[in-house]
């Protein structure tokens, strides 16, 4: 198998996990979701940017090793948890990119590849379409909702800077750089009727 | 090694497309570049998505190498360093490569003994207040890193497929 399969093979198992088990976890958890948001939103928490601090109580709950019995969310989580973690390390640079010199993502790119994913997945629910490493060196994630057709394309370099896009069809809604991991304004368009 | 250069010239003269070869042509102005003229470039199977798209990670910006359709077609493309026979080939205009001028075409004829490319083109990066028939040099950066995945996303979207890759 090579990179190419080992890429589509992986896209289709989360293809299969997003069709029928994400909607089936959804329906159990969403009223606890929105329970959480509320108080999420009461605290000013939801809004706010992301410090080092809190992505590291982030990582440790969404890992399991902290207060696993008191989130629930999280523990029904982890099994996508792990997926996307693997999905992440499993990244490998096409050869003929390698010839022309273009570097892999690092191992820090990685690291803070998962942090977004798992950010998103926990404070969004939204689960990626695909991830591979990009000829711009680091690590590509592509998101998609089909309620509005919208694209969400996001790119964490290996100088872990990060760039996000949202598009609608052929035309480009908004792009930004991404500060402290804060993806608040750019999920709001690309989730604006959902969080209406 | 310039004798073994010589004779894989001599040995794939049959086939190479002779609108490449430089013949003593010399390099053209940003001005002779025609807004619907169409820059080539080459793609391979793996640079495609599920439903057939060049996928935007594997487009690479600035200084992106292409071939220009006025001296050349879409197969050409083959014909460069590390080309293959089963490459694909898609197409941008050259209006689309100036897209909020952030970048222009600039003429740039390689004179390879093995690979000469007269309609080798490369995209290059513009800087805030330049006009887009200025030809700016090759290695400039694009900041933020936005305005490069705009660029780039316009790039995907805008292009043609030309030749499907095997």
């Amino acid at each position: 198998m090579n990179e190419y399969d080992e890429g589509h093979a992986l896209s289709t198992v989360s293809v299969v996990v997003r069709l029928f088990a994400l909607p089936l976890l959804t329906v159990q958890i969403d009223n606890q979701q929105r329970e959480l948001n509320k108080s999420l939103f009461k605290k000013d928490v939801y809004q706010s940017a992301v410090t080092p601090s809190s992505l590291d109580q982030s990582r440790s709950i969404l890992t399991g090793e902290y207060h696993q019995g008191h989130d629930p969310i999280a523990a029904k989580l982890n099994p996508f948890i792990e997926e996307l973690n693997s999905w992440v390390d499993s990244i490998s640079l096409p050869n003929k990119w390698i010839v022309e010199g273009i570097h892999p993502p690092t191992l820090e790119c990685r690291k803070l590849a998962k942090v977004v994913v798992l950010q998103l997945l926990k404070n969004y629910s939204i689960y990626p379409s695909r991830i591979s490493a990009t000829i711009e060196e680091g690590i590509f994630i592509n998101y998609i909702n089909h309620v509005d057709r919208l694209d969400l394309s996001i790119e964490v370099y290996n100088d872990l800077d990060i760039a996000a896009i949202v598009t609608r069809d052929k035309e480009i809604i908004m792009s930004a750089d991404i500060a402290n991991e804060n993806f608040t304004e750019i999920i709001q368009i690309f989730k604006a009727r959902q969080l209406s | 090694m310039k004798i073994l250069q010589r004779l894989f010239r001599f040995l794939k003269q049959g086939s190479y497309p002779k609108t490449l070869l430089i013949k003593g042509r010399t390099k053209l102005s940003s001005s002779a570049f025609q807004d619907d003229d169409k820059l080539f470039r080459a793609f391979q199977k793996d640079d495609l998505d599920e439903n057939e798209n060049i996928r935007l990670e594997t487009i690479k910006f600035p200084d992106i190498s292409s071939n220009w359709s006025r001296f050349s077609v879409a197969k050409d493309v083959k014909f460069r360093k590390n080309g293959l026979k089963t490459d694909g080939c898609y197409s941008i205009t050259v209006l689309v490569s100036r897209f909020k001028k952030i970048a222009t075409p600039v003429h740039h004829p390689i004179s390879d003994c093995v690979y000469p490319n007269y309609a080798h083109v490369e995209i290059r990066v513009l800087y805030e207040g330049e006009d887009v028939l200025f030809e700016p040099p090759r290695g400039r950066k694009i900041k933020p890193k936005s305005k490069k995945l705009e660029y780039r996303q316009n790039l995907k979207d805008s292009l043609q497929i030309e030749l499907r890759s095997e």
